[in-house]
């Protein structure tokens, strides 16, 4: 049974990453048990911790589906934060500034507007990449900084909230997700997050089109031999991850902030990536990936109140966990698109 | 067990619950920068610490990673209901405020840095620019003081880097700039932004890039990311001033003096408010007048000179009585020098 060895296989390192920062935490005087019991219990156990993790897993579905897509054309994007970052903004903006509509309309608009900005600008690395065979994982990296910026310089200046904090006006009702209650931060970008699980799943392996992508991401010469537009997929691919992304920054927009905030990521758009791969680059992988992250981090919130263990030991035992459980399958990967042999989940 | 013993251990839980029940709990939620800025965050801390010491609270604190967890935060502290007060650090906790406060009205909250309109938050808002009128004024006075400073040059020219081109931190920015203009309109004031609060070594690169075009002292408003500025005034033996908490200490022969918020008065106030009963939501806008700022020359070993200070004094006392109003946006600092020449 391959998948129980996978599984069994994960398991192991995701015990052995507790075991390595258990002895950090117990060497600096902290009691392991103490903290792991209030991270993970604290974020299973009752239902703000559940809720708080669905948040926290929310723009990690959408961030870590992009690097996802990408990946299953052979195309490494590291541009998600700043595609994510375009998308929130183009959505804020069509959200507050366009006159009151219908509420599917405007909501419509708004999502459509930080899906097309943010393939738009990932288009441009794809543009590159065909025209001038120019790296992809450079040109994403440093459309990045450029979009980081682009954003900082928008909301400060042009489209600027008034008062004193770096901040778009408050997006209209028409254009919100909703919340799920009043007492949560919870919103429909969840289930919209989901249902892209499985549009991306049914486009990658139930359409034509996301056959020939993953046929490009497999073997780009052979897909050409067998007639299939390799520059036209890897575009198709980009701009669509680029858009995927995008979304997950309109939905954090919309669903989450209520408005564009300078410095809302944490490095969604970078987690993505940690996301997609522990995944195995498939849409389901991708959603239970991100509900691990997701857990991760809320656990990690409850651990940073509820205990006197500083924070620092939070982002320890993450980067632990991450460096145990998907470095491994980063390296593969990486490996394997030197090899030019890049795998395509099946 | 004997009825005797029980008796005691019944005493024993009373006193213990009684105690309990006097401790007055806050609940802090930090800015993203964290503990360990040595500056906006721990010059908070230091406040609550104060409380803890003199007047005996507890409190619990977190130090969110991200935007996202302010809201979270806020609302897991009001719903325990365990916390007499619950301290916002920073501006982006607003928002999430807004709505938390409104969920748990008996809950009292104080915002720093910001504003929200609800009768059980304390939203406290600083004149920043006033003291950094001050360190822009003692800068243009030292950095052509080439005869007690051997570092110094004699030309005119001091920076000063923000941490993010946004309205509150040119506030800082805008007061420097018109401080050394008041003294010396021929002053050029560079201006750089780091665009985070956590990168030093982006700050340190930019510190470099202003000494190398001749300023002798580089001021900073950019939280975490300052550090950096005191490393490259350190590797090319020049000259700079903190900011928020006193950080003369951290590069004692560099560090002139730092601008502080008493950021750590104002909270160990408001706690004290709040067990004396007289604690008032509201917005609270302090300055030089509330003693809520000031600046620090402790622990440099650099010496200025006493009529330098003096000359500082007097403009405090100017700005306190209102003679002098200090300009907190660049566009009006043209029109505050036309005004005050006259």
């Amino acid at each position: 049974m391959k998948f129980w060895k996978k599984a069994a296989n994960l398991v192991l390192r995701f015990v052995l990453a507790l075991v390595a920062s258990g002895i950090i935490l117990y060497l600096s005087g902290y009691s392991p048990l103490k903290a792991y019991k209030a991270m993970f219990w604290g974020a299973i156990s009752n239902w703000d911790g559940i809720a708080l993790s669905l948040v926290q897993a929310t723009p990690l579905i959408f961030t870590g589906l992009a690097v996802a897509f990408a990946n299953n054309c052979g195309i490494f994007n590291i541009g998600g934060e700043g595609q994510l970052y375009l998308g929130a903004i183009a959505a804020g903006i069509i959200g507050a500034f366009l006159p009151s509509m219908p509420h599917f309309l405007h909501l419509f608009l708004a999502l459509a507007g930080g899906a097309v900005v943010g393939g738009l600008w990932a288009s441009i690395a794809a543009w590159l990449k065909v025209k001038a065979n120019a790296n992809e994982v450079i040109i994403t990296i440093m459309l990045n900084n450029i979009s980081i910026l682009l954003c900082s310089y928008l909301v400060n200046y042009v489209f600027k909230a008034p008062g004193p904090v770096p901040q778009t006006p408050e997006v209209q009702p028409s254009a919100s997700l909703s919340r799920l209650g009043t007492g949560t931060q919870l919103s429909t970008a969840l289930f919209l997050g989901v249902l892209l699980v499985f549009a991306v799943w049914f486009i990658l392996y139930r359409t034509k089109v996301g056959y020939e992508i993953r046929a490009v991401g497999a073997n780009p010469r052979a897909a050409a031999a067998a007639g299939i537009n390799v520059p036209g997929m890897m575009t198709l691919a980009l701009f669509l991850s680029g858009s995927l992304a995008g979304l997950g920054g309109a939905s954090q927009v919309l669903g989450l902030h209520g408005r564009f905030i300078q410095g809302f990521s944490p490095g969604y758009g970078f987690d993505g990536i940690a996301v997609a791969i522990l995944g195995g680059n498939s849409p389901i992988g991708v959603l239970f990936s991100a509900l691990l992250f997701g857990l991760m981090r809320a656990g990690g919130m409850v651990l940073d109140r509820t205990t006197k263990i500083p924070v620092d030991f939070v982002l320890i035992i993450q980067a632990a966990i991450i460096l145990f459980v998907a470095a491994p399958d980063i390296f593969k990967s990486l490996k394997g698109g030197v090899k030019g042999a890049r795998s395509v989940a099946k | 067990m004997s009825s005797k013993k029980w008796l005691l251990v019944v005493m024993v839980l009373c006193v213990v619950a009684v105690g309990v029940m006097a401790e007055v709990r806050v609940g802090v939620v930090f800015a993203t920068g964290g503990l360990g800025d040595r500056s906006f965050n721990d010059a908070g801390y230091e406040g609550i610490k104060k409380a803890e010491k003199e007047l005996g609270i507890v409190y619990d604190y977190v130090e969110p990673q991200a935007i996202a967890e302010f809201e979270s935060h806020q609302r897991a502290f009001a719903q325990s209901g365990k916390y007499d007060l619950i301290v916002c650090l920073g501006f982006d906790q607003a928002d999430s405020l807004q709505k938390v406060a409104k969920e748990y009205p008996k809950q009292k909250f104080v915002l720093i840095d910001s504003v929200v309109d609800a009768s059980n938050v304390a939203s406290i808002t600083f004149k920043d620019h006033e003291k950094t009128f001050l360190v822009g004024a003692l800068a243009a006075m030292l950095t052509t003081d080439t005869k007690n400073f051997r570092q110094m040059n004699s030309a005119a020219r001091i920076g000063a880097i923000g941490g993010m081109d946004i309205p509150l931190i040119n506030a800082f920015l805008a007061g420097y700039t018109a401080g050394a203009k008041y003294i010396n309109p021929n002053t050029e004031v560079y201006k750089a932004y780091v665009d985070a609060w956590n990168d030093p070594a982006k700050a340190k690169e930019l510190a470099l890039n202003m000494y190398n075009r001749g300023a002798d002292i580089v001021y900073h408003a950019a939280g975490g990311s300052g550090l950096g500025i005191f490393k490259a005034a350190k590797q090319v033996n020049k000259y700079a001033i903190g900011t928020d908490s006193n950080q003369n200490f951290i590069e004692p022969d560099h560090v002139l003096l730092s601008a502080v918020r008493r950021l750590d008065n104002v909270i160990y106030d408001q706690i004290k408010l709040v067990i004396d009963g007289k604690w008032q939501g509201g917005v609270h806008n302090l300055g030089l007048k509330e003693k809520a700022l000031d600046y620090t020359v402790e622990d440099s070993n650099l010496k200025i000179p006493q009529e330098m200070i003096d000359e500082v004094e007097t403009l405090r006392a100017k700005i306190v009585s209102g003679e002098i109003v200090v300009p907190d946006k660049f566009e009006d600092i043209d029109a505050f020098l036309a005004k005050v020449k006259r």
